[in-house]
């Protein structure tokens, strides 16, 4: 796979430019709040909707949009998840999987389906009516249709918003193992931070129609690029981790030198890697050598400051504490504390504080 | 009874419903789908039978049927006959009349269809056509029926149009209506009285049918 997508589409308040190598981040996830254009983005790749004049959409090297072409849906092979999942309601399981294997011999039709239905964990599924389905088994049954073709490129609009908070949980880290496993890249537009956060290799952050960041997961939430960015993710740490295990509810996780412990939240075993995020206002700062503590935090991590910013009533700390950390804290304390670059410091965090999201 | 009218009048109908599924099923979609502007004055022509007297609408069928219209010279170089006052004249005429009838149900459920479904459609290979076959017209059926019920039951019921553009030839042109008119005109008010019984039993029997397909099937005829 050595496919780009290039864009620049223009539609309404839309106006991005983009490329995207699909090779070295499979998964791209589009994040932004509602109303940011990443549906009409998404929707436009797709040929679903036409971008306006100045606007140019191509494919690992072919064109699919640009003033004069417009390369219709049909022959994009392109892969669409809608929201509500647009199951054929009069047609099974199977015959929806199938719907999209007409140039195909009817003979070898069942065998791609069922190809389809596994690579979406949905083989109990086949042979039932679509109406019966939950939200959940609907979900696959609409991956395993836009598989079954296989598409060049899946296009997923808000893949699990349509679901209830316990099933979007579990489908989250299910969707991303499918997504990787399927071998077709992928672009996904979410508006959650959690779904960004699992499903995506990298994000690219749009606000008010305008790309903000393009960048790795971790890089958009540690250094987000724009103030709309540090807004918009809201989480100032997200540094990778690796599982260690798990005692009495709790996890301990490697991350860079550093060892934490976090609540346990979902089922996760040894060697797992996860993303560690930690919010900075959740971060508090304590001199270096401060008797080590009979209180309650678990995380007491020695660390160096880099870097000290006015942050409106706030002093943004980045730190060093064998991960990158981004503390916030309030003026008198940064005095107290004599924060410079340089200095040495304990760096305190609750354990309910390290969200770990699983990868 | 006029059993060649009732015949004449089943035939008439039967093949004027058929007819006009064929041509109204792409007008409805066509008229659903497209987004150009025009299709609404394409929309108002086809609906234009509703509100027109049937014998406004007969005298102009009749100058387009006949052998001084390009249509109709056509029609009389290719078949040595004339148009009016024929069996083929009247199903033009019919089809023509009750075409509102055939696609005013058809554009409503077509409409209720989900856009997501026709545009899964297309992401997963099938043009307009395939769409149309496939996903739009089995998740239509009530609206197809009640567009045939209603066409069937129309065709059955004109008589103006008929008038104008067929006259009242026995087995040729003469409809069950055209026949209760007569045996008035006759003054024999008996058989004019059988065959409006029968009619009005007809009719109550295909609305009853067409409601209780609806009602089954979600609307097929625009509620709003």
């Amino acid at each position: 796979m050595a496919d780009t997508l290039r864009m620049r589409v223009r539609r309404h308040v839309l106006d991005v430019d983009l490329e995207i190598d699909l090779a070295a981040s499979p998964v791209t996830v589009v994040f932004g709040e509602s109303g940011a254009g990443k549906t009409t983005l998404l929707r436009c790749v797709a040929g679903l909707d036409r971008p306006e004049p100045g606007s140019r959409i191509s494919f690992d090297g072919q064109t699919w949009d640009d003033g004069r072409t417009h390369v219709p849906t049909q022959r994009r092979r392109v892969g669409f998840l809608f929201q509500n999942h647009a199951l054929f309601p009069h047609l099974d399981v199977d015959r929806n999987v199938a719907f999209g294997l007409r140039h195909l011999p009817r003979a070898e039709r069942p065998h791609r389906v069922r190809a389809a239905l596994r690579s979406a964990g949905a083989e109990h599924l086949s042979g039932r009516p679509v109406r019966q389905l939950s939200g959940g088994e609907a979900q696959r049954v609409a991956l395993a249709r836009a598989l079954a073709p296989q598409p060049r490129l899946l296009l997923l609009d808000e893949p699990l918003s349509a679901l209830d908070s316990p099933t979007r949980t579990r489908l989250r880290v299910e969707l991303r193992r499918l997504l990787r496993s399927a071998g077709v890249p992928a672009l996904v537009v979410t508006h959650d931070r959690a779904e960004a956060l699992t499903l995506g290799d990298q994000l690219a952050v749009l606000h008010a129609g305008r790309l903000h960041q393009l960048a790795p997961v971790e890089e958009v939430f540690s250094r987000p690029a724009t103030a709309e960015v540090a807004r918009i993710v809201e989480t100032e740490t997200v540094a990778p981790a690796v599982v260690l295990g798990e005692a009495a509810g709790l996890t301990r996780v490697q991350c860079g030198r550093a060892e934490l412990v976090a609540v346990a939240t979902t089922d996760l075993s040894p060697g797992d890697p996860v993303l560690a995020c930690v919010r900075a206002e959740e971060v508090a700062l304590d001199v270096a050598d401060a008797a080590p503590a009979h209180g309650s935090p678990r995380n007491r991590l020695a660390a160096l400051v880099l870097e000290v910013q006015l942050a409106g009533p706030l002093v943004r700390v980045a730190l060093d504490a064998g991960f990158p950390l981004v503390a916030y804290v309030t003026r008198p304390a940064a005095d107290d504390l004599h924060l410079r670059p340089g200095l040495s410091v304990t760096a305190v965090v609750k354990a309910p504080a390290i969200h770990l999201v699983p990868r | 009874m006029d059993w060649a009218a009732i015949e004449l009048t089943a035939v008439l109908a039967l093949a004027t419903t058929a007819i006009l599924l064929v041509l109204a099923i792409p007008l409805a979609a066509w008229l659903s789908f497209s987004r150009r502007r025009w299709t609404v004055l394409i929309e108002a022509v086809a609906a234009l039978p509703l509100v027109l007297p049937p014998t406004v609408l007969g005298f102009y069928v009749l100058l387009a049927l006949g052998p001084r219209s390009p249509f109709g010279a056509w029609w009389q170089s290719l078949t040595g006959r004339t148009l009016p006052f024929t069996f083929t004249g009247l199903l033009i005429a019919s089809v023509l009349y009750s075409l509102p009838f055939a696609v005013q149900p058809l554009l409503a459920s077509f409409a209720a269809v989900d856009l997501r479904l026709r545009e899964a459609s297309a992401t997963l290979g099938h043009y307009a056509a395939g769409t149309l076959w496939r996903v739009v017209l089995p998740l239509s059926r009530p609206g197809l029926a009640t567009a045939a019920v209603l066409t069937f039951a129309h065709t059955v019921g004109e008589f103006g149009v008929v008038l104008m553009v067929g006259g009242n030839i026995p087995g040729e042109t003469r409809t069950l209506s055209i026949s209760i008119y007569d045996s008035v005109q006759a003054l024999d008010y008996a058989a004019a009285g059988r065959t409006s019984l029968g009619l009005l039993v007809f009719s109550v029997a295909v609305l009853t049918a067409t409601y209780a397909l609806q009602r089954r099937g979600g609307p097929g005829w625009p509620t709003h």
